[in-house]
C-alpha cells in the first residue's frame, strides 16, 4: 500500500467516493480511499435508494434538484457506460394529517419557485396514480414526476470505477485504526495495513463518523440509528412512483425486478450501531403496509435487513473543516438521505477541500452550528 | 411446512416415510420411468409444474405449494428435472428385465463424466454406496441442467441420489482452462438466471466476498435465498484465491428463513404449523 496521499477519504460509501470523484475531476493527484469492508457495505448499499427533490426547506430542495440532474446525466458525467438503473417513476407523497395537508401546500409553492415541477393532489387524482392506494387512508398528495430511485450497487461502481480511472487508488478491506497527530497538527492516518501520511483526511465513515472524530479527538455532534428495510418476491410492474408518508411513516417502491422494498422509522430503534434485523419490523411494516395497501398484503417477504442512519439534531448534513483540526474533515450525519445527496456532496465537498467556491453555498451547514443555537428549521419531511 | 416434514428442516434428509405418496405402486413401476419429486421445502417456486407437458403434476393452489406427480401421467420425459432449481427431481426407470435399473441424477458440476465412465454412486446424504456405470448424459446449457443416468441394482434406486467422480491421479479440481469454450455457462442460481461465466467475470473484476457478487449479480437474492448458489460462488472465490473453503465466510443469511406473506405478518406472524 502507499505511504503518502495527498487526500485520504475514510470510508467507501457513495459520500466518500463522491468526494474522490468531484477531487480528482478536479485535478487532484494522489487520492486515496480506505474502505474497512468492500464498498458499499454501510448504508450506502443498505439504502433505499430515493432520489427526490420535493423537499420542505430551500437548501434541501436546492441540494436534491442538484444531486438529481447529476443523476440524470449520469453515464455521460461518469464516461463509463455503467447503468445506475435511474427509474424516474416520481415520488408520490400522502398526507395524513391536516398539519401535513397544510404543510404540502406550502411545500409545493417552495418547490415551484425553485423549479421543481411538483404538483398538489387530491386523494382521487393520487389514486389514479397509484390504483392500489387505499384513498381514504390519505387527505392529499403531492408528485413530482422527476423523482424516483436507482440501482445502489450499480450507482456505487459507476462512482468507483470513474474515481479508479482518474486515478484514484481505492483501497478495500483496509480498516482506518488511528488517525496521526504531529502535536496538534494533522498527519495522516493508520490504518490495519501500514500508516498513509496526509495533510487532509475527509471522514466519510457514515454510521461510523463519530468513531473516527473520536479517533481524531474532534467533536462531531452525531449518533447512528439503526433503520430496517425488507424486500418481497417480485411481481408485474404494477407501482411507478416512489410512495412515501411521514406522519404514515414509511417508503415503499417497486424496483425493476419486481420486488417491492419498503421501510419505516421507528423512535425505539437501537443507537449502538447494531445491525441486525428484528421481527417486531416485520410486523409493524407489514401492517404499515397493507392498511395502507391491502393488496399487497398476498405478497411475501423474502428478506430484511438492517442499515444505520447517521444522525444530526436537525437532519440535516454536516459538510464542514474540523475547526480544532485544519485538514480534517466531515461529510457526515446525512439522517437518511445522504445517497441522494451524493453528488452535491461530492462537489461542494472537494471545493471546500481545495478552498474554492461551490454552486452552492452550505456553510450552514457547519459543525459549530449545534454548539452555537444556529440549529437550521428541522426538516419535516424525512421518514 | 407441514408438522410430518418438519423434521426435514432440522436434518436436511428425507426418510422413506417422507418419500410415501411420492412413489408409483409396484405395477406402474413396471411401465416405464416415472419421476421422483424430493421437494419439501415450501417456497415460491413452480418450473416443474409448468413444464410438464403431460399435466402430470399436481397443479398448485399457491406458489408455496409441494409438487406431486400423477404417475397416470408422467412419462419420464424430464423435462421437469431438467428446470427444477433445487435439483430435486430424479427419473427412475425399473421397467427393464433383469437386476439394473437406471436412475437420471442432475448433476452441477463440470466435466460432465462421459458415457461408460465409472463413478461413485453416493446417497441423499452424500456417502458412498457403490462405483456405477454413466449410461448416459445430457448436457446442460440454456438455463437447464445437465442430467447423468446411472445403472443401479433395482433395489438401490431409491437410495442413490447423488454420484461424485473418481478421480485418479488428476488434481483436486478442474481448473477452468479445461472447460470446452463452447459450452454454454452453467446456471449457478437459477432464481435469479445468473450463470457461471458472470460470477467468474466479476471475481476477475476484484470482487471477494459473496455477499459483493449478490449484491452486483443478484444471485442467491431470490425466494430461495442463495442455498443451490452459495455454495458454488464460494467455490469459485477459492478457487480464484487460491486458498480452501474454510477460509471464506458464506455471506449474510436474511431472515425470514422462508417468505412469509405481509397479511400473516400484519397479523402478529401468526401462522403455526399445523395450518401453512
Ligand atoms: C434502511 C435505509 C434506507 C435508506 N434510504 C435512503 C433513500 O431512499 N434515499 C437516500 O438518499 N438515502 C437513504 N438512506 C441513507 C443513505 O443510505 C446514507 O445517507 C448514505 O448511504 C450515506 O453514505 P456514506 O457514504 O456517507 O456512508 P456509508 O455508506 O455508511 O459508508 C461509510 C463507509 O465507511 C466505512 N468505514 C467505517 N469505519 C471505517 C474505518 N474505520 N476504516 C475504513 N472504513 C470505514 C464503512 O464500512 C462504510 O462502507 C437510507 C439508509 C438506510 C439505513
Ligand atoms: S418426467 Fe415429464 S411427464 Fe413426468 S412429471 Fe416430469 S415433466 Fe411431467
Ligand atoms: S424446487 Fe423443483 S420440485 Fe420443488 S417446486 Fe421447484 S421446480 Fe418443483
Amino acid at each position: 500500500m502507499q505511504k503518502t496521499a495527498d487526500v485520504a477519504i475514510i470510508g467507501g460509501g457513495i459520500s466518500g467516493l463522491s468526494i474522490a470523484f468531484n477531487l480528482a475531476q478536479a485535478g487532484v493527484k494522489n487520492i486515496v480511499v480506505l474502505e474497512k469492508n468492500f464498498l458499499g457495505n454501510g448504508a450506502t448499499g443498505r439504502c433505499g435508494a430515493g432520489i427526490r427533490m420535493q423537499w420542505g426547506t430551500e437548501l434541501n430542495c436546492l441540494l436534491s434538484k442538484y444531486s438529481c440532474e447529476f443523476f440524470e446525466q449520469a453515464q455521460e458525467l461518469f464516461h463509463n457506460n455503467i447503468d445506475i438503473e435511474f427509474e424516474q417513476g416520481g415520488y408520490l407523497i400522502g398526507a395524513g394529517t391536516d398539519e401535513e395537508v397544510e404543510q404540502f401546500k406550502r411545500n409545493v409553492k417552495l418547490q415551484n419557485d425553485l423549479g421543481i415541477e411538483s404538483v398538489f393532489l387530491s386523494p382521487e387524482e393520487a389514486g389514479e396514480i397509484m390504483p392500489h392506494l387505499d384513498i381514504t387512508k390519505i387527505k392529499a398528495a403531492t408528485f413530482c414526476h422527476r423523482d424516483g430511485h436507482l440501482n445502489p450497487f450499480r450507482t456505487t461502481e459507476a462512482y468507483s470505477e470513474a474515481a479508479r480511472s482518474l486515478g484514484v487508488s481505492i483501497y478495500e478491506y483496509t480498516e482506518v485504526q488511528d488517525i496521526l497527530l504531529d502535536g496538534d497538527k494533522l498527519k495522516g492516518v493508520r490504518t490495519d495495513k501500514g500508516d498513509i501520511s496526509a495533510p487532509l483526511v475527509v471522514n466519510a465513515a457514515g454510521g461510523y463518523s463519530k468513531l473516527i472524530a473520536d479517533m481524531a479527538g474532534v467533536d462531531l455532534p452525531v449518533y447512528s440509528q439503526r433503520h430496517q428495510i425488507m424486500v418481497t418476491e417480485p411481481v408485474e410492474a404494477m407501482q411507478d412512483p416512489m410512495f412515501m408518508g411521514f406522519s404514515l411513516n414509511i417508503y415503499i417502491q417497486q424496483v425493476p425486478h419486481g420486488s417491492f422494498i419498503m421501510g419505516r422509522s421507528d423512535d425505539s430503534e437501537p443507537t449502538d450501531l447494531r445491525l441486525t434485523s428484528s421481527w417486531q419490523f416485520l410486523e409493524k411494516m407489514s401492517e404499515t403496509c397493507t392498511t395502507l395497501m391491502p393488496r399487497l398484503g398476498q405478497l411475501k417477504v423474502v428478506r430484511q435487513w438492517a442499515g444505520l442512519y447517521n444522525m444530526t439534531a436537525d437532519a440535516q448534513p454536516i459538510y464542514d473543516e474540523a475547526p480544532e483540526l485544519p485538514g480534517f474533515y466531515h461529510a457526515a450525519g446525512f439522517s437518511g438521505h445522504g445517497f441522494m445527496l451524493a453528488p452535491v456532496t461530492g462537489h461542494v465537498m472537494s471545493r471546500k477541500i481545495m478552498g474554492e467556491k461551490a454552486d452552492i453555498d452550505v456553510s450552514c451547514l457547519n459543525v459549530s452550528r449545534f454548539k452555537d443555537g444556529g440549529l437550521l428549521p428541522t426538516e419535516s419531511s424525512v421518514v | 411446512m407441514k408438522k410430518d416434514l418438519l423434521h426435514i428442516k432440522r436434518e436436511g434428509l428425507a426418510t422413506a416415510d417422507d418419500l410415501r405418496g411420492r412413489l408409483p405402486d409396484e405395477s406402474t413401476k413396471k411401465e416405464g420411468p416415472y419421476a421422483v419429486i424430493e421437494c419439501f421445502e415450501e417456497i415460491p417456486c413452480n418450473p416443474c409444474v409448468v413444464s410438464c407437458r403431460f399435466d402430470a403434476i399436481l397443479p398448485f393452489e399457491d406458489i408455496n405449494d409441494l409438487p406431486y406427480v400423477d404417475f397416470s401421467k408422467c412419462t419420464g420425459c424430464a423435462v421437469c428435472a431438467r428446470v427444477c432449481p433445487g435439483l430435486a427431481i430424479f427419473i427412475v426407470d425399473e421397467s427393464m428385465q433383469g437386476e439394473m435399473g437406471t436412475i437420471m441424477l442432475p448433476y452441477e458440476y463440470l466435466p460432465l463424466p462421459e458415457k461408460g465412465e465409472q463413478v461413485m454412486a453416493r446417497s441423499r446424504d452424500g456417502s458412498e454406496l457403490f462405483p456405477a456405470t454413466v449410461v448416459r448424459v445430457l448436457k446442460g446449457g440454456k438455463g437447464k441442467t445437465a442430467l447423468v443416468s446411472l445403472e443401479v441394482p433395482k433395489e438401490s434406486l431409491q437410495e442413490v441420489r447423488a454420484f461424485s467422480v473418481i478421480e485418479d491421479e488428476s488434481p483436486a479440481f478442474h481448473s477452468s482452462e479445461t472447460y470446452d469454450p463452447d459450452y454454454e455457462s452453467p446456471v449457478v442460481c437459477r432464481c435469479e438466471g445468473v450463470d457461471l461465466n458472470e460470477i467468474r467475470d466479476l471475481i476477475a473484476r476484484g470482487y471477494k466476498s459473496v455477499d459483493e457478487i449478490k449484491h452486483r449479480s443478484r444471485a442467491g437474492m431470490g425466494p430461495c435465498q442463495g442455498r443451490s448458489c452459495r455454495q458454488i460462488i464460494l467455490n469459485e472465490l477459492a478457487r480464484d484465491a487460491g486458498v480452501s473453503l474454510d477460509e471464506f465466510e458464506g455471506g449474510s443469511f436474511r431472515p425470514p428463513a422462508s417468505p412469509i406473506s405481509m397479511d400473516i405478518l400484519a397479523k402478529g406472524g401468526e401462522e403455526d404449523a399445523e395450518n401453512s
